[in-house]
């Protein structure tokens, strides 16, 4: 009802959600999953993940592949239970897709609802959430600005460039301002050009709305770029390996920033975590 | 160029039907059928232009289309219903899908006797007979298409917080659909069988009993027997039509309309 005022004005939708000064976004402590638990084909697939991201941070998940990465982003953003483990939202132990987390799937193609034209996927999660329907139009085109794409409201997803279904993706994600945006390998799918459109148009969402952003990529070079911190996951079943820090300030440019030496020197570090060793 | 090959696309199959009309008129007036085995098309076709003038025509054809109606609509809400429900629990799936078997394989014709006794030659008899024969095959439909529901959608409706009969009615549903349409078409033609059977066998009003009628008027009234088949026939092109206008119009963000959209521009071209 008046959530739709009350979200754009202050913090939260809800009442009585001020978080303590220093509660994490997200808390992950000892979090195992096995699949098929108990059974004789039981799979271990993440072993023991500990990591916490705080308010206004973007952190990368990298590993490598088989890494059971997406495995970790179904268990932290409440679409799979975890076998053992710690998992809090703001505080509130997981259970279930929290309302203030937004999510961005690799494979936009079967996300977005192919019977919706752009404007109704957007506008689907707002009208979940009960925000009335001129509120809702007006939101809508306001979030499909924020991501570039004026005037494809009443186009289907379908019509679009795959970058540009992505986009309207993303948007979704964003229209009801939720605290934490998760991504699963999200431009993955994208040519190498629009990739990097992608990856500056979150980085300038994230500058906009202050939004606090977990990306899982197997992209090293990705990871570096958009990060302030990236947690490296060891190969399957996964455990932290290492939680690097990215140094590399707020403004960050395609071209300069890849060729500078702390990128490179990050890049080498990394590279070196997550190749294998020995062999 | 472009006007004449449109119209070449119209006139072809009307030519065909023509044809056709023709080899009817030259098997039956040329000898080759008697008149009391079978009409020619010229009195067929009068018998067709006499019985649309009278009110009782138009009576049998609202009703055997009335029965249609309410046995597929009945039918297809509860497929939809209990079909989605037994999807969603994949233990009473399992326990449902020999029962529904069963019935699905009982031809509905065979339970037409008693449902006669039952509720005599009455619209509910043919609104029964009808939603019990296309009831099967389209709860199968319902739980095909539910069950092989794309987990990313499912995954997408709980991130975005739609859950509850929202998710039912804006994923789920369209989501299915595809199968659904396909079983709706199945359904479609099926009903319409199973109406005129019902009356033709039950004795309710509507087509069939008006074939009964005229084919125990003895050799006189053939030529109105036929003209109630014809009917019958139209009628099933017509019905077949609309859902095929119906699907293209709710389906059109479907990959194979799509397709098909494209392939007619590239057949244009």
């Amino acid at each position: 009802m008046t959530n739709a005022t009350v979200t754009s004005a202050s913090a939260g939708p809800s009442t009585g959600r001020t978080l303590p000064a220093g509660t994490p976004v997200l808390d992950v402590e000892h979090l195992r999953k096995i699949y098929n638990e108990g059974k004789p084909h039981a799979k271990m697939a993440i072993d023991d993940v500990s990591f916490s991201v705080d308010k206004g941070e973007f952190v990368c998940i990298v590993g490598p592949s088989g890494a059971g990465k997406t495995t970790l982003l179904r268990c932290i953003s409440g679409l799979a239970q975890a076998s053992s483990g710690r998992l809090a939202f703001e505080g509130t132990p997981l259970t279930s897709v929290p309302d203030q987390l937004g999510l961005v799937f690799q494979d936009y193609g079967r996300s977005l609802y192919h019977w919706f034209t752009n404007a109704k996927n957007v506008g689907l999660p707002l009208a979940a959430r009960g925000v009335p329907k001129a509120e809702r139009a007006r939101r809508v085109s306001e979030v499909l600005a924020e991501v570039g794409l004026p005037h494809v409201e009443q186009q289907y997803p379908w019509e679009l460039s795959g970058g540009m279904q992505q986009r309207v993706a993303i948007a979704r994600a964003l229209s009801y301002h939720p605290d934490l945006l998760l991504m699963d390998e999200p431009f993955a799918s994208v040519d190498a050009q629009t990739r990097f459109d992608l990856e500056d148009l979150i980085l300038k969402v994230r500058r906009d709305l202050g939004i606090t952003v977990v990306l899982v990529t197997h992209d090293i070079d990705e990871a570096i770029y958009l990060s302030d911190r990236i947690v490296v996951l060891s190969g399957s079943p996964s455990k932290v390996r290492e939680v690097v820090d990215v140094p590399l300030g707020q403004d960050r440019d395609q071209v300069a920033t890849r060729a500078s030496d702390e990128f490179l020197e990050l890049r080498r570090h990394l590279l070196d975590l997550v190749m294998p060793h020995g062999a | 160029m472009n006007a004449t090959r449109r119209s070449l696309r119209w006139l072809a199959p009307a030519a065909a039907v023509v044809v056709a009309l023709l080899l009817w008129q030259l098997a039956t007036a040329g000898g080759l059928f008697t008149r009391d085995q079978f009409p020619t098309m010229t009195d067929t076709v009068r018998a067709l232009g006499d019985a649309i003038g009278t009110e009782a025509y138009w009576d049998s054809v609202l009703s055997t289309l009335q029965a249609w109606f309410l046995g597929l609509v009945i039918a297809s809400v509860l497929a939809v219903v209990i079909g989605s429900a037994l999807a969603f629990n994949d233990f009473a799936y399992r326990s449902a899908a020999s029962v529904i078997e069963i019935f699905k394989a009982i031809p509905a014709i065979a339970i037409l006797p008693l449902v006669i006794l039952v509720l005599g030659s009455t619209l509910e008899m043919k609104v029964f007979l009808i939603a019990f024969g296309v009831f099967w095959p389209l709860v199968i439909q319902v739980i095909y298409g539910v069950r092989s529901m794309d987990p990313t959608v499912l995954d997408t409706a709980k991130a975005l917080g739609v859950g509850g009969l929202r998710r039912f009615f804006v994923v789920t549903i369209p989501s299915a659909s595809p199968y659904l349409a396909t079983g709706m078409r199945i359904a479609s033609a099926s009903a319409l069988i199973l109406a005129v059977v019902s009356e033709l066998v039950g004795g309710a009003a509507g087509i069939g009993r008006n074939i009964l009628r005229a084919q125990n008027g003895g050799v006189s009234a053939y030529p109105v027997m036929y003209a109630y088949i014809l009917t019958a026939g139209l009628l099933g092109i017509i019905l077949t039509g609309a859902f095929f206008l119906f699907e293209r119009k709710v389906m059109h963000w479907h990959e194979s309309q799509r397709n098909i959209r494209a392939n007619e521009q590239g057949a244009r071209k």
